[in-house]
């Protein structure tokens, strides 16, 4: 057992997925010249108001469904004020007083060290929402720092957890939990890279069993799993080791530097804490209705969290099918479509897992951009099941539905993929083959087994590979 | 005025973004000392049972004349090119490129 | 008051009409467009040395655009072959199929932004800002038809009580130039005073549409909070911050509250109103109504005042005016009580204390990154913020942002700001329980008439001479200042009426009411 604990809490700060920004009309894609996309409001003009997006807080009250929090039916918006180049009015509209989602929770799966896998609850302490500032690009040559604009206002949420994280697994777990959940419900894409999904890390140590909290130090920057993972793994040593030593902890925010791997305090500005927090003058109070809570909670899909269980409890699925199942918005609803239509979920999994994907990674297809319906992919496997066509055809009728949206029984009109399976059809030309293969058929019943196989070669050739082999060699077996 | 006083009052100079000159500094805190006293007399007024907060908002509290009956109007999630992106830029006290321009934070 | 339009043969004539009957008489055909512009250029030409109630104004592109305007009127009647047939006496604009004050010449406030006019809200900080957009309310008056001549001086940002922390110099009272117009709209005010236009906007965060208008002789509307849209208004206080008109007489004010108001997608704080009916404004009795008159506001508090500074404050002028007011009422069949409104003894430092907070925030934008002003000295970013601001803003300015950010640090935070976010509800509260027992509620506009200039000296001085006017404010319930008399010195007294929320209708009819009755001595001079 190590010597120390660490103990992290998250805030973790998502990119919602409108069109327009949080608080003016502004497009929030990506891309064009640097302040393409600003208006007097999110570039914080004299005489400019902000104008709530509703569905922003739509998402926020669905997101906040979705970790289990009480949605605060009256939600206030308020300033932070500081000044910053990046920040247009010299205050950020965010939530402190009545955030729209309190006291929720995940679930994360962990393994303990005995190796079995256990559940651990991480609470949710918070759910606000807030506008992005601006991007500061610094001039390394000159004296200058140059500020683009166009991503102030984009609408963020921020979901603040307890610091119920003990291990960097933990974490991780949890930011992979939380991202398929935002990217299933459809209110971000969460792509880490792109700043989408950011996840700040409040850490402190303490030694083991020892009950009170360390000083915490808060660190930014990371801009991956991997280096969230890491930083933790390098701060907590960083920690123990002064804490070992008799020093203390400054409670300071420290930028994680991916190349050096480590991290490095931020300059500490004496007032740095001073935000001079009030209500928001320029936005009415959010009066959420029981109705529009409801209405909401209608339109979120099953939580990947809980689809996983039902399929490993009710469909009977391994716990590796589920995971890979849920991952995704778009397969999980064909998986089930599919399974809807051919009854068997296994067959609809081993399909999906195994030949779906193949061509998603050798067309670099995105599943949302899948094109196959389920529909379709349930009817091929009935067709393979029930001997209509071979395997093989089937995933050429797969390919054809991948590529082209094709109905399989269609494509296999037209392609001529249906198997032979009428019984008499098949007795003459197995009857023709023996008759032409009279030394062979005389070898088999001699003792020589492997003719059989041969024989069944012939018999498959004429009829050009189209015989339902099981019936094949039934009839075969029989004629022999 | 005593050191504690101008003390705090200089911390709220440094958190208005304002650097004052000594004559400024002189005139003003002056002002707030006597300001400050009579702001605070509030404090003996008795605002129990007072929940702060939707006070800010009378339009709200007075919207019984309202046709559309008071609901909170919100904006749809279109997106709209504002026009003024140039014009914006073009008043800037310096720009780059497309970019707006400050000297560099002192690290 | 006659409810006739005068002769207007004579050019002297022409600008003593108001506004709505100046539109009336273009549409008529009695007077040109082109004409009235004319003469109030006149009037700038001869009188704006001495009041300087503009910082801006462009007298080619108005008569252009008072051109355009005859040219309207004339292609309009030529196409219905006649008149637009309006038989009204009260210069009502009524559905004539011309917008309502069609050539009407109109001042603006110079913290309302006019695309492609330099807006500078009185600071140094906004000198050469040119604003890409227009206000809502401003684009509400150019679709009725009005042509806005100018940008009128004022307190910078809205902030002071005589238009003497102008960055740009101040503003002259047009009946007496050593006095101060008041504050902060003192340039809306002086220009209408002075017949340097029919009407104004202005704005009103703790009394600056209805100061100036009483000290000038005028009419100034402060409408329920919400009503007209803030978008493209400067930012001072947002939670009391209202535009509304100064004008020549409460129809004017009527009719200029029914165009700008509505509610504005751009602004969710605003909401729809109800329209004013002129007419009912024409024909509103006192006899039966209700009418309150606040102790606290009448200087009649005797206890050593929350404030120590209020016992000289009420000149005797105003408080004679306020009890002449009283038995017109009466003897006209209304009911006038006095009533202790005891928490508007704290309103003036609850108003200073949240506005402050506000202003604080909504004056951090200028920072001279985006637009305005930028200190070129500033060597690094932290300089570029202080050195900015600092030049950029004048005294009171800072005084305001020193006060918000101390309120709002947090070791202030509860104990003031909380405390007065709570004590403005005690306020609103005291005005819901005196309007579920009166109509209207009846005090002095302000405890005293125009100062000389160089008079205000003492910030907290000026700050409590706002009492009167930021009860409403808090509340955020219309109040309209309305003449009545002059002082001994012969400057105008204005008196203030309260009304509930969205009641602008009562407060405008009982204006109209005292107005009638030609106890108000006429103030603009034409």
């Amino acid at each position: 057992m190590s010597e120390f604990e660490m103990v992290v809490g998250l805030e973790v700060h998502v990119e919602l997925k409108t069109r327009s920004k949080i608080f003016c009309s502004c497009p929030t894609r990506f891309g064009g010249d640097p302040n393409a996309h600003i208006c007097e409001v999110c570039a914080g003009l004299p005489g400019a108001l902000p104008r709530l997006n509703k569905k922003v807080l739509d998402y926020a009250i669905m997101t906040s469904l979705s970790l289990h929090c009480e949605v605060t039916k009256e939600s206030r918006f308020d300033r932070k004020n500081y000044f910053y180049p990046d920040l247009p009015k010299g205050y950020q509209i965010s939530q402190l007083y009545a955030p729209i989602g309190r006291n929720g929770y995940m679930d994360i799966d962990i393994s303990d060290p005995a190796g079995s896998s256990a559940v651990k609850r991480i609470r949710i302490h918070e759910l606000h929402m807030e506008d992005d500032a601006g991007k500061l690009i610094h001039d390394e040559t000159g004296n200058r720092t140059m500020i683009d604009f166009s991503r102030c206002g984009v609408p963020l949420l921020e979901i603040v957890t307890e610091p119920d994280f003990r291990s960097p697994e933990e974490v991780v777990s949890f930011l992979t939990e939380l991202r398929t959940m935002l990217k299933f419900i459809g209110v971000s894409d969460c792509k880490m890279q792109e700043g989408s999904l950011r996840a700040d890390v409040n850490l402190s140590v303490r030694a083991a069993g020892d009950p009170v909290l360390g000083t915490r130090t808060e660190m930014k920057n990371l801009s991956s799993f991997r280096a969230v993972s890491k930083a933790i793994g390098y701060e907590s040593a960083r920690q123990w080791e002064i804490v070992r030593n008799g020093g203390t902890i400054d409670r300071e925010t420290r930028r994680w530097d991916e190349e050096k791997e480590a991290s490095f305090a931020m300059r500490k500005k004496e007032d740095a804490a001073e935000y001079k927090y009030f209500p928001e003058p320029d936005l009415p109070v959010l009066r959420i209705t029981g109705e529009k809570i409801d209405e909401l909670r209608c339109v979120l899909p099953e939580l990947p969290q809980d689809r996983r269980k039902r399929y490993i409890e009710e469909l009977h699925l391994p716990e590796y099918d589920a995971g890979i199942l849920t991952a995704n918005k778009e397969i999980t609803v064909l998986f089930e479509r599919t399974a809807e239509i051919c009854g068997d979920p296994k067959e609809a999994s081993n399909w999906i897992m195994v030949d779906l994907m193949k061509l998603l990674n050798d067309t670099g297809t995105l599943p949302e951009d899948l094109k196959i319906r389920g529909s379709s992919l349930g009817e091929i496997i009935v067709l393979v099941k029930d001997g209509k066509v071979s395997r093989a055809s089937g995933k050429e009728l797969l390919k054809a539905a991948f590529m082209e949206d094709a109905i399989p029984s269609e494509y296999a009109d037209q392609h001529d993929l249906w198997l032979i399976s009428d019984e008499k059809l098949l007795e003459e030309i197995v009857e023709k083959v023996l008759e032409n293969n009279e030394k062979a058929r005389n070898e088999y019943l001699a003792g020589k087994t492997k003719n059989f196989q041969f024989l069944l070669g012939q018999a498959m050739r004429e009829t050009k590979g189209k015989a339902d082999p099981g019936l094949l060699r039934k009839i075969l077996e029989e004629k022999m | 005025m005593d050191h504690s006083t101008e003390k705090a009052l200089e911390r709220v100079a440094r958190l208005s973004g304002l650097s004052l000159s000594e004559g400024e500094k002189e005139v003003l805190f002056s002002d707030l000392s006597h300001i400050i006293p009579y702001m605070e007399q509030i404090t003996k007024l008795d605002t129990e049972d007072r929940t702060s907060g939707s006070s800010a908002r009378p339009a709200e509290a007075g919207k019984t004349e309202d046709p559309e009956g008071g609901e909170m109007l919100l904006r749809e999630d279109e997106e709209e090119d504002s026009g003024l992106s140039s014009a914006i830029l073009s008043s800037a006290p310096e720009v780059s490129g497309n970019m707006f321009c400050v000297p560099k934070a002192v690290e | 008051m006659t409810s006739k339009l005068p002769d207007i043969s004579n050019s002297e004539t022409i600008l003593s009409m108001n506004a709505v009957e100046t539109a009336r008489a273009i549409r008529e055909q009695k007077v040109t467009s082109e004409e009235v512009v004319r003469r109030i250029f006149e009037n700038i030409d001869e009188r704006e040395s001495i009041i300087h109630a503009y910082v801006s104004f462009w007298k080619e592109e108005a008569l252009e655009k008072a051109r355009e305007c005859d040219k309207k009127v004339r292609e309009y009647l030529e196409r219905i072959g006649g008149q637009t047939g309006e038989t009204s006496d009260v210069g009502m604009p009524e559905n004539t199929g011309l917008p309502p004050l069609l050539g009407v010449p109109v001042a603006v406030k110079d913290n309302l932004l006019f695309s492609g006019k330099r807006t500078a809200c009185g600071s140094k900080m906004l000198e050469n800002y040119v604003p890409p957009y227009t206000a809502t309310c401003v684009e509400k008056l150019e679709e009725a038809g009005a042509i806005i001549i100018g940008k009128t001086n004022m307190d910078e940002f809205g902030m002071g009580v005589s238009t003497e922390n102008s960055y740009f110099g101040a503003t002259s009272h047009p009946l007496d130039p050593d006095c101060v117009p008041g504050g902060s709209s003192g340039g809306s005010a002086a220009a209408v005073a002075a017949g340097e236009a029919l009407a104004a906007l202005g704005t009103d965060t703790g009394g600056s549409i209805r100061q100036p208008a009483a000290f000038c002789g005028l009419v100034g509307l402060r409408p329920t909070y919400g009503s007209v849209s803030r978008h493209g208004l400067v930012a001072f206080s947002s939670s009391m911050d209202t535009a509304g008109p100064i004008t020549r007489g409460s129809v004017d004010a009527a009719v200029l509250f029914n165009i700008v108001k509505g509610r504005d997608p751009k602004d969710q704080t605003s909401a729809s109103s109800p329209d004013i009916d002129i007419s009912a404004m024409e024909s509103y009795s006192v006899r039966g109504k209700r009418i309150a008159i606040p102790k606290q506001l009448s200087g009649v508090s005797d206890d050593a005042s929350a404030d120590g500074k209020k016992g000289p404050l009420f000149s005797h002028d105003v408080l004679n005016a306020v009890q002449t007011a009283r038995a017109i009422l009466e003897e006209n069949g209304a009911v006038v009580e006095e009533i202790d409104m005891p928490v508007l003894e704290y309103a003036v430092p609850i108003y200073y204390i949240l506005s402050s907070a506000e202003a604080s925030s909504n004056l951090s934008r200028y920072d001279g990154i985006r637009y305005g002003y930028r200190d070129p000295e500033a060597k690094d970013l932290s300089e570029l913020y202080t050195r900015t601001r600092s030049s950029g803003f004048g005294l009171e300015v800072k005084r305001r942002i020193l006060l918000g950010n101390y309120v709002l640090s947090s070791e202030h935070f509860e104990d003031i700001y909380r405390k007065a976010e709570k004590a403005r509800n005690l306020v609103k509260t005291a005005f819901d329980d005196a309007f579920s027992k009166y109509d209207l509620l009846l005090s002095p506009a302000s405890p005293m008439t125009a100062p000389k200039k160089g008079e205000n000296t003492d910030p907290l001085a000026a700050y409590c001479s706002d009492l009167c006017t930021v009860p409403s404010s808090l509340a955020g319930i219309p109040s309209i200042s309305f003449p009545f008399g002059k002082s001994s010195e012969g400057l105008p007294i204005g008196l203030q009426l309260m009304g509930r929320r969205s009641g602008e209708q009562e407060i405008l009819g009982a204006a109209r009411f005292f107005e009638k009755l030609g106890k108000i001595a006429e103030e603009a001079e034409s």
